[in-house]
């Protein structure tokens, strides 16, 4: 083989190369950035004064408030719910094992809507639960409660996730080495697993979070909207929207997008951080 | 007596691990556990450890019954192939995490917990490492920093599960001595398992031999080496090779040879040889062959011999290779083949 060919080769592969770079930075960009943009050079289309006020309104700030108080419950609930499912799921050996790992799966595979409508069918007016709780004045569907408890059912995996693969490659050995030094169970879990499984476990929070706060179908069912009490943000963001208000809409729309940015820029920090997280992710990915 | 067990029985669903298992290690003894994988080798050490329950019998370690001790209290040292280091902590941690983990009262003096982990850093010649991950040392610095870490809390007995299994084989060779010399002047009990019977037998003042969840033997190296108490033993230690052969009242049958005393039953046997055993020569009696591939290993010589009337693989011979200088054999020539000694098994 001359010279001559394998340039000429060479350079088809760069061009063919260019190509696929241009075509999925193309595709990115304009189904992915080009939306993205537009939430907030539509929030700022009327100014920076207006986008403030859409903000500050009292109605937008309860559901600022909200949101903000329903994923303070329900990641801390599902952080310890993540962790003790996949200490269980990838530390000990029991029967339907697999059964209870395809279970946490559940609400992925779900559509939340239905996972809003279970809760109005267990906990509404005319639910199992409804007539005691109805008895006894806790109102759970369309109220806090049913919004918080919607929202754990959606978030549920995130963090088991995250933490399965990691801990599955790491394997059980150094916690039984903790034991056999005479550390007990919960010693072992503190020094030993917990700074294994950090860097896991905080990007699955990241994660959690991410999804707690911008949940729309589940929370859409168990809310109700009433304005200033029930509403969380992706509702709020209907809302307006529906009233034809865009401004206001994408203004609070650009909040959750920031969100969205900054549980990217984690990530990227993350992983740069702990290269077995870049790993597990992909694992995870996988089994989705 | 440092570890007994009393009738081991142990299965993972329909595969059985250990039946009917029963050992003792006397105080201050390094023994092997030598058997092919799958043989219930570890599940014994890990069932010993506290790791692994047994469906029955019963555990004992200096005397007191542990069967049903957590692993926490049953004060064994366990060491595995992957060494096992906490990844996140320096060699220096490692090896004080059995004593910082203790409870308050039973925890000793930050000063006497740094002595006694520089101390063993020593004796592990890793004192200059004692800063450093486990990410940053080699195979064999970290089996010894397990090892260390283990001794660090002055266990019963020391377990160890394969521990040179993932090294390099020179690291292996000078691993096993150190380990060897570590425990002549410390005296620790221990146990240890591996499929490597060059390890056993070099290590180990004594020597277990598994297969399929039972024990084969046990003996010194020399006695499960020259004295195999089945064929399984034998084929396992050392190399060796199949004859077929057939006792009839009492005499042995092997091929053209003249037929020997030999006690049992009668019917087909297999003669088990090691190469070392096998006598070659140009003239005189024996079983006539013709000479195969002749390979040089080191210092000895191997010689394929093809046995007349043996469908099998062909005979090896083993020479050293001063002495095979002397009379050397060419590929295609005719040879003569006397077994020098032989060790008869009913066939399998």
């Amino acid at each position: 083989m001359n010279s001559a060919s394998v340039t000429r080769r060479g350079s088809r592969g760069a061009a063919g190369r260019t190509v696929l770079v241009v075509l999925a930075l193309g595709y990115l960009g304009l189904f992915l950035l080009l939306p993205f943009g537009v939430v907030f050079a539509q929030a700022l289309s009327r100014g920076l004064a207006t986008y403030l006020q859409a903000l500050t309104d009292p109605v937008a700030l309860a559901a600022i408030r909200l949101t903000l108080t329903v994923a303070a419950v329900a990641v801390p609930l599902n952080l310890v719910f993540g962790v003790v499912a996949a200490w269980t799921v990838t530390k000990h050996d029991f029967p339907c094992k697999s059964a209870l790992v395809a279970l946490i799966d559940l609400p992925l595979a779900v559509s939340p809507v239905i996972s809003g409508l279970i809760y109005v069918l267990l906990f509404g007016m005319q639910g199992w639960f409804g007539g005691w709780l109805a008895a006894h004045d806790v109102r759970v569907i369309f109220a806090v409660p049913g919004i918080v408890l919607a929202t754990v059912f959606v978030t549920f995996p995130f963090v088991a996730r995250e933490l399965i693969p990691v801990m599955q490659a790491q394997g059980r050995d150094e916690e039984e080495t903790a034991l056999s030094l005479g550390a007990s169970g919960w010693r072992a879990f503190l020094r030993v697993t917990l700074p294994n499984i950090r860097w896991g476990l905080l990007y699955g929070v990241l994660l959690c979070n991410a999804r707690a706060m911008g949940e729309f179908g589940a929370v859409s069912v168990v809310s109700g909207h009433i304005r200033g009490v029930t509403n969380t943000m992706p509702l709020h963001v209907e809302i307006l929207y529906n009233e034809y208000n865009a401004t206001a809409a994408f203004a609070v729309a650009s909040l959750l997008a920031l969100l969205a940015i900054v549980t990217l820029a984690a990530r990227a920090a993350l992983e740069s951080r702990a290269p077995e997280l870049k790993r597990a992710a992909h694992a995870t990915d996988d089994s989705r | 007596m440092s570890i007994a067990v009393q009738s081991l029985n142990k299965r993972f669903g329909d595969f059985v691990a250990l039946r009917d298992v029963s050992l003792e290690v006397p105080t201050g003894q390094l023994v092997a556990i030598l058997g092919p994988s799958g043989c219930g080798k570890t599940t014994l050490l890990r069932i010993i450890a506290g790791l692994e329950t047994p469906d029955g019998g019963r555990v004992f370690l200096q005397g007191r019954e542990a069967t049903d001790l957590p692993v926490q209290q049953r004060q064994v040292g366990f060491v595995f192939q992957h060494y096992a280091l906490f990844r996140h902590m320096t060699v220096f941690d490692n090896v004080a995490f059995g004593l910082s983990v203790r409870r308050r009262r039973d925890r000793p003096p930050a000063a006497a917990i740094r002595a006694k982990v520089e101390e063993l850093l020593t004796l592990v010649q890793l004192d200059s490492a004692a800063g450093r991950h486990p990410m940053q040392l080699s195979g064999g610095q970290r089996q010894r920093v397990a090892l260390a870490r283990a001794l660090a809390v002055e266990p019963k007995v020391l377990l160890l599960d394969e521990p040179f299994g993932a090294l390099d084989t020179q690291v292996r060779q000078e691993l096993r001595r150190w380990l060897r010399r570590l425990h002549e002047a410390l005296h620790f009990t221990s146990l240890f398992v591996t499929h490597d019977q060059a390890e056993a037998l070099e290590v180990a003042d004594a020597v277990i031999v598994m297969n399929r969840g039972r024990i084969e033997q046990r003996g010194t190296p020399e006695q499960v080496y020259d004295a195999p108490a089945s064929a399984f033993v034998h084929r396992f230690v050392g190399s060796s090779q199949d004859l077929p052969g057939r006792r009839v009242s009492g005499r042995l049958h092997l091929g053209p040879l003249p037929p020997t005393a030999s006690a049992g039953p009668d019917g087909s046997v297999s003669v088990v040889v090691r190469p070392q055993d096998v006598q070659v020569s140009r003239e005189g009696t024996g079983w006539p062959g013709r000479v195969g591939a002749i390979r040089v290993v080191g210092p000895l010589v191997h010689v394929e011999i093809a046995l007349a009337g043996h469908d099998g693989d062909p005979l090896v011979a083993e020479f050293e290779r001063e002495r095979y200088r002397a009379d050397e054999f060419l590929a295609g020539q005719a040879v003569l083949v006397t077994l020098r000694r032989y060790e008869v098994y009913p066939a399998s």
